[in-house]
């Protein structure tokens, strides 16, 4: 058993078949929502975006007219711009109640998917092929991260055959000309809203929407630099899910902005205070591609048990570089279709999945470099195979040009009956006790 | 030897003697990872086009230091495993492109840990819009530029034409071929074709060329096949595999025609080339063939191949087969269930493989019951 030092993980009960042909969306409002809201005072905030975003399903259902059907890796800015409302099919499975996802994925199974299938898209197959969903006026998709997107465009196609799709090509290079081809879509897709929405681009409109995209990624670069301290002042366990979707869902808007200028004021204040999470800092871990939607009390089991501490959050959070200083009340519509461009191509998840694999190795050094890490935990999502071939190289690069070793256990991000939280501890504890031996030099 | 018993040899041999003679000859043969590579550019720069495959795999070991089981599909572990035992030491370079998270990674893991002498990535789009038309034309002709510079030849307009017509002429001339199946009793079976397919995609195409010119005369002669078989379509992904052929023949079955990478896919359409636009028209050619669920949201140009060929080769039922972790093919089991109706043939639940074929057994079971349910 592993050292669970009386931790107590979430419990499910599978053992009833939950009634999957309900409003999913009324779901979400009577059960995480109402549980974000609830939340003490001095830790609401925390949540706002996710109840940002819930606001953003509830209207689509009153106003279908500016529904848009966006891929979780397709930057949300382009819907704003254009007035529209982001309906990301798969935030449903990141929200939902865990039993309501295993649910939806036993149905998908019904219906034929294969058991290994994505349980982020494989969990709103049956509610988009029944039609369950708001119907949407424009769908836009794209062909990262992986497989799994590729195909998830045939479900879009054959549940809406009469709704014409933009898919954007994802390119393989992170150069120039992967820029320029990228824009060159967007540029048509654009002129697809127009034509599937009736509503016209209003060019100060997509102005603002990418300065507040420009202003959100500033100040997610500068909440980094402030966890690159130590001890790393972010409550880790509690903020990773709420920036994760604020950016898959609200960049771009004065929302997101006004939420991270909190985030960023917090933790500037616990920097300057010397304050770390909740608990001592004794490792510092980076944590590589998927963590368990679940049960986020595995990094409290870290933190309790090892005094571990995930300072960073590779493919889950954007990391790189913030845009450039542009004033953008002047842009032009090339200029901005350029900054958009950058953003899909360094979407989260979608950066380290559509190229070549050295990306993933690359990032995974920087962010454990940069962060002063101890070790890296790759906690594969199954279905991630593209990253997953990256693994062993990555672990191999980190020995060798940092000294760090790195854990490689597979995970289901979504569903502990593949791999549930005591499984993960059970996994995660020899290496912890490793890297401790290691850090306190009991070991070489 | 008969041209049939040759095309069949060098479609189990990989490599083949043909393959063995071009080296020989100092040759430079480039390995290239899927059909969405144009070949013709490959050969229009003097050296033979290569199409890697698992076969003689045993095991997939080697690969699975870097390409773990645990979620990784065995056709690419196998391929990258024969690379890592030298099996593919033959090769002067090879070919890579985004067929899939798979095939894109065990390319990727090939050039890094085993440092091939010449190595090419292309992107290829995954839509036909016209602005990944042209992204595919830009991605060729760097292709086109590496090849040149690599083999130190020029790929004139000219040779270009030419290498297009014979790879045209080998697409036509294996569907002849295949329209042999057509007859209620052809003379050969579909084990037969698909050794000859994966011959297609690894011999000279004047060689191919000049042995399915023979072999087309020698089927006028050879004797039918006898009985009453039931007559199926594979539909999915085969691989350079038999088993499943040899599964459902050996259980009173024949395979008529398929939809398959391995298969019909290679040669169903040929390239419309232009000589205006030689690389854009290959471009718009290859993203716009018959293909595999690469493509986004294409399931309806394999349904459409499906409806039709289920009429002209009057077969009797359909076996859907997939790999395990393929998520390309993996969803078309929901479409085609859906749609089944349409076909008015049974379509048979998917069949998931592994390819080194430790489950033989397996398959040959499920397909001993299907064959019984068609049964004549």
């Amino acid at each position: 058993m592993p050292n669970l030092k009386g931790f107590q993980f979430k419990t499910y009960d599978f053992s009833k078949r939950l009634d999957t042909k309900v409003d999913l969306i009324e779901v979400i409002n009577n059960t995480v929502a109402k549980a974000f809201r609830n939340q003490p005072e001095p830790v609401r905030w925390i949540f706002e975006p996710l109840l940002q975003y819930i606001d953003e399903l509830n209207y689509c259902r009153e106003h279908p007219d500016k529904v848009v059907y966006r891929h979780f890796t397709f930057a949300p800015e382009m819907v704003y711009a254009m007035d529209c409302v982001s309906f990301v099919p798969e935030a449903l499975t990141f929200i939902m109640p865990t039993e309501y996802l295993c649910a939806l994925v036993d149905e998908g199974r019904e219906m034929g998917m294969p058991d290994h299938w994505c349980g982020f898209l494989g969990g709103v197959l049956a509610p988009i092929m029944y039609g369950r969903l708001p119907q949407p006026k424009a769908i836009l998709h794209c062909n990262q991260p992986c497989d799994n997107s590729v195909a998830q465009g045939t479900v879009l196609a054959e549940s809406y055959p009469d709704t014409e799709m933009f898919i954007l090509d994802n390119p393989y290079t992170d150069d120039e000309a992967g820029v320029q081809f990228c824009a060159e879509q967007l540029r048509e897709g654009f002129k697809y809203l127009e034509r599937m929405t009736g509503q016209k681009l209003d060019l100060d409109r997509f102005r603002q929407v990418m300065k507040n995209s420009a202003r959100a990624y500033e100040l997610i670069y500068q909440i980094n630099e402030y966890k690159k301290a130590v001890p790393c002042p972010i409550p880790t366990s509690v903020i990773l899910r709420t920036t994760s979707g604020a950016f898959y869902g609200l960049t771009g808007t004065g929302g997101l902005v006004q939420w991270l200028e909190k985030h960023l004021a917090d933790a500037k204040m616990r920097y300057e205070k010397g304050i770390g999470g909740f608990r001592q800092e004794k490792l510092r871990v980076v944590w590589n591609l998927s963590w368990p939607v679940f049960d986020y009390s595995v990094y409290d089991w870290m933190e309790e048990a090892f005094g571990a501490i995930a300072v960073a959050y590779h493919s889950a959070e954007p990391f790189y570089q913030p845009p450039p200083d542009l004033d953008y009340s002047k842009a032009s519509f090339e200029v901005l279709l350029r900054e958009l461009a950058l953003r899909n191509n360094n979407h989260a998840m979608g950066r380290q999945g559509r190229g070549h694999m050295m990306t993933f190795v690359d990032d995974s050094l920087k962010w454990c470099r940069e962060f002063k890490a101890d070790a890296g935990i790759f906690a594969g999502h199954w279905q991630c195979q593209a990253n997953w071939a990256a693994a062993q190289l990555t672990k191999e690069k980190l020995m060798e040009e940092l000294g760090i070793p790195m854990l490689v256990m597979v995970v289901d991000q979504l569903d502990p009956r593949v791999v549930s939280a005591e499984q993960m501890a059970s996994r995660m504890e020899p290496f912890l006790e490793m890297v401790t031996a290691k850090k306190e030099g009991s070991v070489q | 030897m008969k041209a049939l018993d040759t095309l069949i040899q060098y479609g189990q041999s990989n490599p083949s003697a043909a393959v063995q003679e071009w080296k020989a000859a100092g040759g430079k043969v480039l390995g290239y990872w899927c059909s969405y590579i144009p070949i013709e550019l490959i050969y229009a720069a003097g050296a033979l086009p290569y199409r890697v495959r698992g076969a003689g795999a045993t095991g997939t070991d080697q690969a699975d230091h870097d390409m773990s089981p645990v979620c990784n599909c065995s056709f690419p572990r196998a391929v990258l495993d024969l690379a890592h035992r030298g099996v593919y030491d033959f090769l002067d370079g090879i070919i890579g492109m985004n067929e899939c998270d798979h095939g894109r990674r065990a390319f990727e893991l090939w050039v890094e840990r085993l440092h091939p002498p010449y190595h090419h990535f292309v992107y290829v789009p995954r839509t036909r819009k016209q602005a990944s038309i042209r992204q595919y034309a830009v991605e060729l002709e760097k292709l086109k530029a590496s090849l040149e510079q690599h083999l130190g030849t020029e790929i004139t307009p000219q040779a270009l034409q030419e290498s297009v017509s014979l790879c045209n002429e080998n697409r036509a001339l294996l569907k002849q071929l295949q329209e042999v199946f057509q007859e209620d009793h052809p003379p050969l079976t579909g084990t037969q074709r698909h050794h000859i397919v994966n011959a297609s995609v690894s011999i000279p195409p004047e060689t191919l060329n000049k042995l399915l010119r023979e072999l087309l005369a020698e089927v006028k002669q050879m004797p039918r096949l006898d009985g009453q078989r039931v007559r199926v379509m594979i539909a999915g992904w085969v691989g350079d595999d038999t088993l499943v052929h040899r599964a459902i023949e050996d259980s009173g079955g024949l395979v008529v025609v398929d939809n398959c990478c391995f298969g019909a896919r290679s040669y169903w359409d040929p390239i419309n080339f232009d000589p205006l636009d030689p690389l854009g028209s290959l471009a718009l050619s290859y993203l716009s063939r018959l293909g595999c669920p690469r493509m986004f949201a294409t399931f309806g140009d394999r349904f459409a191949m499906l409806e039709q060929a289920a009429r002209d080769y009057r077969v009797d039922g359909i076996v859907h087969t997939r790999l395990q972790f393929c998520d390309l093919h993996g969803l078309e089991n929901v479409f085609l269930t859906r749609r089944k109706q349409q076909l008015e043939v049974p379509v048979s639940a998917t069949l998931v493989l592994d390819y080194i074929g430790q489950d033989e057994g397996r398959v040959r079971t499920r397909m001993e019951a299907f064959i019984e349910q068609l049964g004549k």
